[in-house]
């Protein structure tokens, strides 16, 4: 019995000895042609470089020489087209790129995207957002409909799908089968224009709840005061994150007018609505308001006592306000705070 | 007489045998998983991904926490590379806990801190606070100067003060990569908060070449000791972490790069101020939470990350570490042990407990007896010789072939220390692993089941020379934890 595993074992160290040794010669010849790859793409770039900058700047017309003829020099353009994408926000340069990917290099993506392999997938799919390549629209759209998708690959495809076609995409958004998270709802939405968020607000009860919560968040964001309306409309919400995230929105937007419609949070049993409304009260005079950041100076909670001094502490006047209220007040935790407050606004 | 130690002889080999295979066939089965899973991402570009998350609207604001005792000669390398990092929104908080040496005077000068009061929110025990300051250059920069209390209450006492929902641990002595938060920071993003925790690959910085917080050149020292830690990492993270990060297993994610969700940290009382390995230890309290209440949540190991670590150069002060790794894993595994084989505590309960128990806890034993075993065997005539052969193969394929197919993963996949020369020098070094460092490291874990026994605490001393080239740096100091 010993005897054979010693035979098995001596075996067994003897064909992995043999693979690690075939592997570690693979390793080099890998290491080599990965180095002559980079060393023929140096080559390419710092003898393009130049035209590629009079093309992309409209000085000359697409030379010849540009056009690539393998993928070393496909490989090389990517890293060129992307350093001026992630560098430069100039729409004219931004157009060249995708008129020049949708002309020479749409077919070596299409090739990718139908790769068994899934990095190259991904890696097709994320040069198609880079570039725009909008010629392989219908290709991604028949991808998306294939059931055998990674979510990374999913997501991607809608991406593209709501890049290409904003209109369709929303019509087919609302009843959306995949589970987003809040990342991707947020990047799906974030570049949508002013008329398709309006028309998603017409339709913001049909989103599961989540959804509802992640598309008040992105009106925040976007602080376009049509919304506002939409927004303050919303405080009267049954659902307390629908007021709380709709309080915050507001406040990212900086722009409040009637306080009748805010004091009511002042009592809210949820210290969340009342630490929304001490930062929110900043969007207001301080003269107007400074009973309430009073009021919020105290409260029970430690985070609604810290943004009720930070909004009295940044406003006009704040710092002699928070000087008095030290002299005055009996609440030590209060006093605390303003002391600190008043200590960052020195 | 001589019958019972023949029989008791062959009961041990078999024993050991079987214990031995089982071993090696289950890290070469997570050794494969690993391929399978890095196979996948093999020529995916990690940039374009990273690029897709860098906006602050999608990401979540993080307060970096750098504990510090002692650490004049790295800390102002560790707080550099942490205002390298790309990422968003930030506070960086270095907790000085009470240091002796100039810790906090080197910090002060270096990036010009001045006193400021703060009124803290105090979620969790820790030692008081004697002051707090902000620089003056970087506004996003604080260090908070308080009583010593150990690393554990450093890190509560920066978690009470951290403004932001996430927070990351840093050892004092480490050099982040400047991606490594937005990488770390992925899973937790895109899991819609399911994740809870994410643990980063640590590497070893010893000898490569650090200028301003950043790693220049990747040159691998001429130590074989820290050579050969370099493998024991990559090892580990090759075969344990990819495959147990899958299943949501890990009890491990290593406290000198880590990212945690303040929310859930503060629920479970923050880090234990007792316990010596206070990392392993707020992972199983988070596990046993969420499983004791029922919660759908996960602790990610990622693989990109990199945190660079100094690893320690001589071998009393590696005997000290691996003494206290241990240690701290055998103390959480005893405070724990009602998890174990408890199907309430599901798959952590029934595989990851049994496992660190029978293979992280007592697989030192073990294996050291099995070395015993062989020496004994080799020496007591023909019968047993047998046995000594088969163990030494078992512990030549376990101990030296394995590790020399992790680091060819390694240079396949991530290639972290890239050059066919650093290549042929970690694998021709891993052959050796089974003949000198893993039966040292054996003896030094098994020092830590007298230690836990006898009652003795030993924080260890680690003496560093500092990451960075710059020569004023190069003084010696001393840490104590």
């Amino acid at each position: 019995m010993i005897k054979v595993s010693i035979d098995t074992l001596i075996k067994s160290i003897v064909v992995m000895t043999f693979v690690l040794l075939l592997l570690s010669v693979y390793m080099v010849i890998k290491s080599i042609q990965e180095k002559a790859v980079a060393k023929k793409m140096k080559v390419y770039m710092q003898s393009t470089l130049d035209l590629w900058y009079r093309y992309l700047n409209g000085e000359i017309a697409l030379p010849k020489e540009l056009i690539p003829s393998n993928d070393i020099e496909i490989e090389a353009i990517e890293e060129i087209f992307l350093s001026y994408i992630n560098n430069i926000s100039n729409l004219c340069i931004k157009d060249k790129i995708r008129v020049f990917s949708n002309q020479y290099l749409r077919e070596h993506y299409l090739r990718l995207l139908t790769s068994k392999k899934w990095s190259l997938r991904m890696n097709a799919l994320y040069r198609i957002i880079d570039f725009e390549i909008d010629s392989l629209a219908t290709e991604c759209r028949n991808l998306e409909r294939k059931t055998k998708l990674s979510s990374g690959e999913h997501f991607l495809l809608l991406v593209i799908h709501s890049m290409f076609d904003e209109t369709g995409f929303v019509k087919e958004f609302v009843s959306l089968s995949s589970k987003l998270s809040e990342y991707e709802f947020k990047k799906l939405l974030i570049g949508f224009s002013h008329e398709t968020l309006e028309q998603l607000t017409y339709q913001m009860n049909d989103l599961p709840i989540t959804y509802q919560y992640y598309f008040i968040d992105i009106l925040g964001v976007i602080r376009n005061l049509d919304f506002l309306p939409f927004l303050e409309d919303k405080l009267g919400d049954e659902k307390p994150e629908i007021r709380i995230r709709s309080l915050k929105a507001i406040h990212e937007i900086g722009v409040a007018t009637d306080l009748d419609k805010y004091k009511i949070f002042l009592e809210s049993p949820k210290w969340e609505e009342r630490l929304m409304l001490a930062k929110l009260l900043g969007a207001f005079s301080l003269e107007q308001v400074y009973p309430y950041l009073e009021q919020l100076l105290q409260d029970e909670n430690w985070w609604v006592r810290y943004h009720a001094a930070q909004t009295i502490g940044n406003s006009k006047d704040g710092k002699s306000r928070l000087e008095t209220f030290i002299t005055t007040a009996k609440d030590q935790y209060a006093i605390e705070m303003a002391r600190e407050v008043l200590e960052g606004v020195c | 007489m001589s019958t019972i130690l023949h029989y008791l002889m062959l009961f041990f080999g078999g024993f050991i045998s079987i214990y031995m295979i089982a071993i090696v066939i289950a890290y070469t089965s997570m050794l494969i998983f690993a391929f399978i899973e890095l196979r996948k991402q093999y020529k995916l570009d990690k940039n374009a991904s990273d690029e897709d998350y860098i906006d602050a609207f999608y990401y979540k604001p993080l307060s970096v926490i750098i504990p510090a005792y002692n650490e004049e000669v790295g800390i102002v390398d560790s707080v550099r590379s942490a205002l390298n990092l790309k990422y968003p929104q930030t506070e960086l908080i270095v907790v000085n806990d009470g240091s002796k040496d100039n810790t906090q005077q080197v910090v002060i000068e270096q990036f010009q801190m001045k006193k400021i009061h703060k009124v803290i929110n105090k979620q969790i025990e820790s030692k008081p606070i004697i002051q707090v300051y902000q620089s003056e250059i970087h506004h996003n920069l604080y260090l908070i100067e308080k009583e010593n209390g150990g690393k554990a209450d450093a890190l509560n006492a920066g978690i009470n003060f951290a403004k932001y929902p996430y927070f990351c641990s840093i050892d004092g002595d480490s050099i982040l990569d400047e991606k490594s938060l937005l990488r770390v920071m992925k899973p937790i993003i895109l899991s819609n908060e399911e994740v809870i925790a994410a643990g980063g690959n640590i590497r070893i910085a010893n000898g490569l070449d650090v200028q301003m917080g950043s790693v220049y050149q990747r040159n691998l020292p001429n130590r074989p000791l820290v050579l050969m830690q370099i493998i024991e990492y990559t090892r580990a993270f090759m075969m344990g972490r990819i495959a147990l990060a899958k299943f949501n297993l890990v009890l491990i994610i290593s406290g000198a790069f880590s990212v945690f969700a303040k929310k859930w940290v503060v629920e479970v009382g923050g880090y234990s101020v007792k316990t010596i390995g206070e990392d392993m230890e707020l992972v199983v309290k988070l596990h046993r939470y969420l499983q004791e209440n029922k919660l759908k949540k996960r602790i990610e190991f990622v693989p990109d990350p990199v945190c660079w670590t100094e690893a320690p150069e001589s071998l009393g002060i590696l005997r000290k570490q691996r003494r206290r790794w241990h240690q701290g894993l055998i103390e959480s595994l005893v405070k724990h042990r009602k998890m174990t084989f408890n199907p309430k505590y599901g798959k952590i309960g029934m595989i990851s407990f049994p496992y660190f128990w029978l293979v992280e806890c007592f697989g030192p034993l073990i294996e050291l007896g099995g070395y015993i075993y062989m020496v004994v065997a080799y020496f007591s005539g023909t019968f047993y010789f047998e046995f000594a052969i088969l163990l030494a193969l078992l512990f030549i394929l376990y101990g030296s072939v394995l590790s020399a197919f992790s680091i060819l993963m390694e240079t396949w996949s991530v290639n972290i220390y890239s050059g066919i020369n650093n290549f042929f020098k970690l694998i021709i070094i891993s052959l050796t692993e089974a003949f000198w460092y893993r039966p040292l490291t054996l003896v030094w874990r098994c020092e830590a089941f007298i230690q836990e026994l006898l009652g003795r605490k030993s924080w260890g001393d680690m003496k560093r020379v500092g990451l960075s080239k710059k020569p004023e740096q190069k003084k010696e100091g001393d840490k104590t934890k």
